[in-house]
């Protein structure tokens, strides 16, 4: 239990949403061994009944998760979320234009693009952390404002994907989405594994969008690099074979839309408060 | 504002505008190093819209009396009349970059009936194809194109600018390589504003490939970096320059080649090897006028056709999407591959060679795309040669390749004829016909969709211009 209760496998091999792992005092699932002939168990010593699980000491992972039903509290004019993200449907069926131009980009890009492909496979968010030159010791609290945002991000990602379903097609069940491009053209055979879910609108250019633009109102004076790392790592994803170029616009798009409706939330806008308090 | 925060789907175009004074100070701030953002945001938010966004990054380019103006000009108008006819106040018509949703774009009243364009992404054609080997090096290319009697007859390219439009120049390794350092005019040169790296210290790359191969003809050029595949739209998700970009940088060398005759030299060639890749890349249907592949009305011919009717020699490499081994981005597709600016008239289109004569499976074929100028390429260079080695492969440093490395030794021809020949005695298109009338001819009937009229032959082109005796 801890760090990987929620997604170290059981989500899918390590899914890139909220379970991503932050390096030194991150989550993770060391082990920690003591011998049986002389344990640290048999020496008596003195308790500390009044011992506290400290707030510093949740898994910020497991901590984030209960950002969702505030996010989904939340109406802005009337309108939830989802309403208010109103993404067009996918184009559907899919157009030789766009297989062709994720084609181009594969054959064109992909050797170049390829280590930071992988590398944002899964756990992104170390580009972020990266980029800001942050870990979740020095930053807890920025920390655990991305992983919310991580959490509200893969929600509403999945949501959204189960809402464009059967596109012009006969009504469900059965049940299908919009497919991935290697699915129209399996020569695309995209360096990392196929996600186990639609292609559209897409999940790393939602989640990435979304946290470059909340960390932008933390960091102003990053806005610029933040949202070039987002807009890569989407454009990465174009050129993995794994998106057409309208999921990733969906996804930014879908960020930008549903962001007011996560820092209207009591736990998002206080940590956030005590975020700011780290990087004065 | 990002594009994806509209609240549609959009293509990025290039709408034209009426003249006003922001506008026409957009355009300054261009030449000025300024950025356009704070001239453009009361017009960016004037004009913003759910389905309609105008990048106030790319700020204004003028068209002056609309695309398909041209001022009757020639060489010799650089400088004052050129500036009197074309200074940024005169423009009636501007360009901006704006996003727009396709079903506002379709709308007969768009934009109040003025026209539209597409911005599509365009790339440097850096294409190792499949058996990537040399045919030869530098030196061989040297001796089939005779370059000693060019130099014999002082045939440098001294007093000669070439603009590489490209991925940008690593002078350092071009010295190391060539054993001299090039001459680099940092001052005429233009850097994309949201590129960090500085004229001649690139990243080591295409475009030090492609200066390689014009200082391998003509060393005494004096270069002029515009690494203007680098630029992109600051905020889209794209890999890629676009043809907006690529018009900045234009705007650039037409206002310091023509209006204000700031680039010192007698001569300026324009070194071209990128292109669009692919079909699919252009966002609209085939006979729709805002198309940027097979359209002659694109505004960016307005800007070749400026800078060509003021003596700026004008190349481009034809392409790698040759019948017999087209490069993996073609997508097998091999006709009509020669798109855009690529098969523009005012243009010299350059097919690729090995130094044997035998035209490189990968070179593109005429006929260009419908719609465009049929007969493409123009003529053949070398390439598939030992050269500038910026690229290392498994078995050692790769060849100089594709239709770039082509243009690029074309590019050094012209600029070594040039030496002797400015552009007043000579203009562009004069010099285009001295060029293919003594092209070898290879190929069977000249001209053809292989070799065009055939392998350059700088001296046989210099001795028609009286230049090599």
């Amino acid at each position: 239990m801890g760090g990987n209760w929620f997604g170290g496998n059981w989500f899918g091999g390590n899914w890139f949403g909220g379970n991503w792992t932050g390096g030194p005092g991150g989550s993770g699932a060391p082990v920690f061994a003591m011998r049986a002939d002389r344990p640290l168990a048999e020496i008596a010593i003195t308790r500390s009944y009044d011992a506290k699980f400290r707030d510093a000491e949740w898994d910020p992972d497991l901590r984030a998760v209960t950002i969702l039903p505030e996010f989904l509290a939340q109406t802005i004019k009337g309108k939830q979320w989802q309403a208010a993200v109103a993404l067009p449907p996918p184009t559907y069926p899919v157009t030789a234009k766009m297989v062709d131009e994720v084609l181009v980009l594969a054959v064109a890009e992909r050797p170049e693009a390829l280590g930071e492909i992988v590398e944002e496979d899964q756990n992104f968010q170390l580009r972020w952390l990266q980029l800001l030159n942050m870990s979740a010791t020095a930053y807890p609290h920025t920390f655990l404002l991305m992983k919310i945002m991580a959490r509200v991000g893969e929600f509403a990602m999945v949501t959204l994907k189960l809402q464009y379903s059967n596109m012009s097609g006969a009504a469900p069940p059965p049940y299908w989405y919009q497919p991935r491009p290697s699915q129209v053209c399996p020569t695309l055979y995209p360096p990392v594994q196929v996600p186990g879910h639609p292609s559209y609108p897409a999940g790393h250019a939602l989640i990435g969008t979304l946290t470059s633009e909340c960390l932008a109102d933390l960091l102003p004076q990053y806005k610029e690099p933040l949202r070039a790392l987002a807009a890569r790592v989407a454009m990465n994803r174009v050129i993995a074979g794994l998106h057409y170029r309208e999921d990733i616009d969906a996804g930014a798009k879908a960020a930008i839309a549903l962001k007011p409706f996560l820092t209207a939330c009591p736990f998002y806008a206080a940590t956030f408060k005590l975020a700011q308090a780290e990087w004065k | 504002m990002t594009p994806w925060e509209l609240r549609t789907d959009y293509v990025r175009v290039l709408v034209q505008r009426n003249q006003n004074e922001v506008l026409v100070k957009a355009a300054n701030d261009l030449l000025k190093g300024d950025s356009p953002v704070g001239t453009m945001r009361d017009y960016v938010r004037e004009n913003v819209a759910t389905d309609f966004l105008i990048d106030g990054e790319f700020g204004a380019l003028p068209i002056w009396d609309g695309a398909d103006q041209r001022p009757a000009v020639s060489p010799e108008d650089r400088g004052e009349k050129a500036f009197s006819l074309l200074a940024f106040e005169k423009s009636k018509k501007f360009l901006v970059r704006a996003y727009v949703s396709p079903a506002t774009l379709s709308k007969p009243d768009f934009n109040d009936g003025e026209p539209v364009w597409l911005d599509s992404d365009v790339h440097s054609l850096l294409a190792p194809p499949p058996a990537n080997q040399a045919t030869g090096d530098t030196d061989t290319v040297r001796q089939d194109l005779n370059t000693s009697v060019l130099q014999d007859n002082g045939l440098y390219g001294t007093d000669v600018a070439v603009a590489l439009v490209d991925t940008g120049i690593c002078r350092s390794h071009l010295a190391r390589r060539l054993g001299f350092n090039p001459a680099l005019d940092v001052g005429n040169s233009w850097t994309p504003p949201r590129v960090a790296t500085m004229p001649g210290l690139h990243r080591i790359g295409h475009g030090t490939m492609c200066a390689y191969g014009v200082l391998s003809v003509a060393p005494n050029v004096t270069l002029l970096d515009y690494p203007l595949l680098l630029g992109r739209p600051a905020g889209e998700h794209t890999v890629s320059a676009t043809i907006g970009e690529m018009m900045r940088g234009y705007l650039v060398l037409i206002w310091r080649w023509a209006l204000t005759a700031v680039i010192p030299q007698s001569a300026l060639v324009v070194n071209n090897s990128w292109g669009i890749f692919h079909p699919s890349l252009d966002d609209f249907a085939p006979g729709d006028p805002r198309r940027y592949i097979d359209n002659p009305g694109h505004p960016f011919r307005l800007y070749i056709a400026l800078l060509t009717a003021f003596g700026a020699d004008v190349l481009f490499a034809a392409g790698n999407c040759g019948d017999g081994c087209p490069n993996a981005v073609c997508l097998q597709r091999t006709a009509g591959m020669i798109m855009g600016a690529n098969a523009y008239d005012e243009v010299l289109t350059l097919a690729g060679c090995d130094i044997h004569d035998l035209r490189v499976c990968y070179s593109s074929q005429g006929p260009s795309i419908a719609g465009m100028p049929q007969q493409k390429p123009d003529i053949t260079a070398y390439t598939q040669f030992l050269g500038s080695k910026v690229l290392r492969g498994p078995r050692g440093f790769e060849p100089d390749t594709g239709t770039s490395a082509a243009c690029a030794v074309a590019s050094g021809c012209v600029a070594a004829l040039r030496t002797a020949q400015p552009p007043t005695a000579t203009d562009p298109a004069a010099m285009i016909a001295v060029l293919e009338a003594t092209a070898h001819p290879m190929g069977g009937a000249v001209p053809n969709y292989d070799y065009g009229y055939g392998i350059i032959r700088p001296v046989a082109a210099g001795q028609s211009l009286g230049i090599i005796p």
